[in-house]
């Protein structure tokens, strides 16, 4: 089992376990980080910010359950997948656990297949996880995407992507045309119309320049000579 | 003292990526067992219990079921303070321990 890119947490306060794991997923490309008590595997938790937690319950002095607490804080689900190994098999336990949001719960002594499976399936389950942004939480960044330049004039381009972009919006051309022209850093928008649909999810995007200086438009008229 | 579900001569074949931590496990719980002889005899079952609990939930997985059965019936010893129980099942915890063979698993 490929598990290559993963990081695994285990929580367990028994070395022996701890010894074993680490040689079984070994061979999965997983890297394995190990935590001998609940309070250690928060830390280690907040330091590596792992794919997955295996945690044990019957830990002392902080059990596995207020491990789960803990992580789980004021939120409805906990933030990383975590699977209980526990040699606990009481019917309280098992649901006691789930209530708190665990993916899957094995019973102690495990088969190494199984555990294997299990972290398998877990992983798969959860295996991208994603977060909404409160508005003050939320950043602004830039796409780049591929384009072309097909008409150009003193006032702007006419660009084909596959992309629509909405009226009024400040863009940046990159390509090696625009710098030719000296154009990189100079302000551009697309057009006050909408981009107009082209075949096979194509759009041609209106593209302006904003507050066009006499040497630039001079530059320009040069080029659209040369390419006629 | 019970009769040991299978016949330790006959060698366990373990991975061969694992086969040097298990010969270490194999002798570091055979230790762990001779340091329990005086919490038997001070019946110090707490301590006992936790190394039960602890080789219970781990024997399967270092590929000894029976290390794990043992542990298991030496936990319920240890939780009913049953001196007697807990004295047998740490004799044939031993006497597996030093007399399990092991091999690499070759591989197909």
């Amino acid at each position: 089992m490929n598990l290559q890119g993963k990081e695994i947490l285990i929580i367990d306060d028994n070395p022996d376990l701890l010894f074993i794991m680490r040689s079984i997923l070994a061979n999965t490309g997983a890297t394995i980080s190990e935590a001998l008590s609940a309070s250690e595997g928060f830390q280690r938790y907040q330091e590596r910010a792992p794919h997955l937690i295996i945690c044990d319950l019957g830990m002392k002095p902080h059990s596995g359950f207020d491990f789960l607490r803990l992580l789980r804080g004021q939120a409805n689900k906990l933030p990383v997948p975590v699977l209980v190994l526990s040699g606990d098999n009481s019917k309280t336990s098992v649901v006691q656990a789930f209530s708190l949001g665990i993916s899957d719960y094995l019973i102690k002594p495990v088969e190494t297949p199984m555990l294997l499976r299990k972290i398998r399936k877990s992983l798969k389950n959860n295996e991208f996880s994603s977060v909404q942004l409160s508005p003050d939480k939320q950043k602004n960044i830039a796409i780049e995407v591929p384009a072309t330049i097909v008409a150009a004039s003193e006032a702007g381009f006419r660009v084909n992507s596959t992309i629509r972009i909405a009226p009024n919006t400040k863009v940046k051309l990159k390509s090696e045309l625009i710098t030719t022209l000296q154009l990189g850093d100079h302000p551009v928008r697309t057009g006050p119309g909408a981009a107009l649909s082209l075949e096979k999810g194509f759009y041609q995007n209106e593209i302006r320049l904003v507050g066009v200086s006499e040497e630039i438009a001079s530059r320009i008229r040069k080029c659209i000579r040369f390419w006629k | 003292m019970e009769k040991l579900d299978s016949n330790p001569s006959q060698a366990v074949q373990i991975e061969a990526d694992i086969f040097e931590l298990v010969e270490r496990f194999l002798v570091a719980k055979k230790k762990e067992v001779e340091s329990l002889r005086e919490a038997v005899a001070a019946k110090d079952f707490e301590a006992i219990e936790l190394f039960a609990h602890r080789i219970k939930g781990v024997g399967k997985m270092y590929g000894f079921p029976i290390v794990t059965d043992i542990g298991q019936r030496l936990e319920v010893a240890a939780k009913e303070k049953n001196k007697n129980n807990a004295k047998t099942e740490l004799a044939a915890m031993y006497l597996y321990l030093c007399e399990v063979k092991i091999m690499k698993k070759v591989s197909a």
